[in-house]
């Protein structure tokens, strides 16, 4: 088997019985690249001392020193996040020097042995896209090069799902690790919020922000997870994964999408079949109504434009000419947000959050779709104004509870994710979920035709 | 709270030191009411919550 296509536990154990080197599967990797990306535009850099890391992890398994899960293991990492001696571009035309350090999270995975690949493509500073204008070409959905990928993670969703690499971080403020891991068929994992240090990673709305990975299986996701967790009080993810989910009860807040005139039928369908499918795993599916999900976006909507702009005012006063315009429009949208209508943002914020605590209060989860469509054709967007594609996961960011989507089924050709929200700290029980529901289906087997 | 008009609108992006062209400026101030509007259904809502039942 090319090495390239085990599963991150599957490597870790041909590391340590000897049968696979990190200098072979890191070789593997970025020949996997190589054929692959000139059709996708995953990775927007690749680091130069990737197979020189590799060596070195040899080279310490080889001595007895064993640093973790992760030993070994190639990762990428958004280009919104720090790598030591890179540039953050964050998918702008900005100057950008090399960082003199790596992001907290980074740090963390290189304590644990991993293998800094590169850097994934972005929508420009995490916010809106693609912008074709911009002098990079967007990253493409393995399932079809004619559609998106989703954003702003869209080079880390593309390169798992089209099996460049198993994992990578992205980062998360509306439902940018989520909504192109739906979009492109792969598993995107939103944690409660600070439990992923957000240190090094290139602000968007610092109240918003999250940093999750993006990986093949929940399995990876999770084991991504609990090697970037700085909180030592949170329950790890992967701990509760290969429980069954007999007797759970799941809410299932169908009128929040089913009603909205944008959702395609065939998301409904596909919505609904697996509820069914994770009761006939013996899950409890209850029905429930949600508050207004408008109240979720238009506070999500406040906070981030208000806060985008108050990151990028300075920049914007020197280098204004050199952002996309689709940023630009969407920074100045911030301006009609007055502090007074922020501190109401963020007061109507603290009771959606409690009212969505106490609606998941009696369930195990949540289940809803991770965007009410599948992945748009690039030639739905025009470059000249910013285009929002219908989805259901600001809300979680508002909350700050842990989001997990995982591929469900097909529209069209294209996937459709399954969104699992927990209570915050509930990693554990939404990763125990979605694992079940990815051994009892098979939209998780199925590879893009690349 | 609605009607944000060009030259108030002109004026807040001055003050953040926007400057845009004719058409990013056009886009920005239908992506602007928007903006307002979604703060006043958050306001009508929290009157909502805030009144006597």
């Amino acid at each position: 088997m090319n090495p390239a296509n085990l599963s991150l536990s599957e490597a870790a154990a041909r590391l340590r019985d000897g049968t696979l080197t990190s200098t072979a599967l890191t070789q593997a990797v970025l020949d996997r690249i190589a054929a692959r990306d000139g059709q996708l535009h995953a990775f927007s850099a690749l680091d130069s001392t990737a197979m020189d890391q590799a060596g070195a992890a040899d080279r310490a398994l080889a001595e007895g020193c064993d640093l973790g899960a992760l030993h070994g293991l190639p990762m990428g990492i958004k280009d919104m996040i720090d790598v030591a001696g890179q540039p953050t571009t964050c998918g702008s035309a900005l100057p950008a020097e090399p960082a003199k350090s790596d992001a907290e999270t980074v740090a963390l995975l290189r304590a644990q042995g991993a293998v800094i690949l590169g850097k994934l493509n972005t929508y420009e500073f995490a916010m809106v896209g693609p912008d074709l204008t911009l002098p990079h070409p967007p990253a493409r959905n393995p399932w079809n090069p004619a559609h998106i990928t989703g954003g702003s993670s869209s080079g880390s969703a593309a390169a798992v799902a089209g099996g460049l690499i198993r994992a990578v971080l992205g980062t998360d403020t509306g439902g940018s690790v989520r909504s192109p891991a739906g979009y492109c068929g792969c598993v995107g994992l939103k944690p409660t919020y600070g439990r992923t240090s957000r240190q090094g990673v290139f602000p968007l709305s610092p109240s918003l922000d999250h940093i999750g990975p993006l990986a093949a299986t929940v399995a990876e996701a999770a084991l991504v997870l609990d090697a970037i967790t700085n909180d030592p009080a949170a329950r790890p993810a992967c701990t509760l994964i290969g429980r069954d989910i007999n007797g759970l009860k799941l809410g299932y807040p169908r009128a929040w999408f089913a009603a909205d005139p944008r959702a395609d039928p065939a998301l409904i369908r596909a919505m609904d079949n697996a509820a069914s499918q994770l009761s006939l795993l013996g899950a409890r599916i209850e029905e429930i109504t949600l508050p207004d999900y408008a109240l979720y976006e238009a506070a999500g909507s406040i906070l981030i434009h208000a806060e985008a702009l108050a990151v990028h005012q300075s920049l914007i006063r020197t280098h204004a000419s050199a952002y996309g315009r689709l940023v630009l429009q969407s920074l100045a949208f911030g301006a009609a947000v007055d502090t007074d209508a922020l501190t109401r943002a963020r007061c109507a914020a603290r009771h959606l959050t409690a009212a969505m605590e106490q609606a998941i209060s009696p369930f195990a989860a949540l289940i809803l779709p991770t965007t009410l469509t599948p992945a748009l054709p690039f030639s739905a967007f025009d470059g000249e104004k910013a285009v929002w594609t219908p989805m259901r996961t600001i809300p979680f960011n508002l909350t700050g509870q842990p989001a997990l989507s995982l591929p469900m089924g097909f529209a069209d050709g294209l996937p459709l994710g399954l969104q699992i929200v927990g209570a915050s700290g509930a990693e554990d029980m939404i990763c125990r979920i979605g694992h079940a529901f990815e051994m009892a289906t098979d939209a998780s087997l199925m590879h893009p035709p690349l | 709270m609605t009607d944000l008009t060009e030259t108030e609108f002109r004026r807040l992006l001055a003050e953040k030191g926007l400057h845009l062209d004719a058409k990013t400026f056009a886009a920005a101030l239908l992506g602007a009411r928007n903006l307002r509007a979604e703060i006043a259904r958050l306001d009508a809502w929290l009157a909502e919550l805030d009144s006597p039942k």
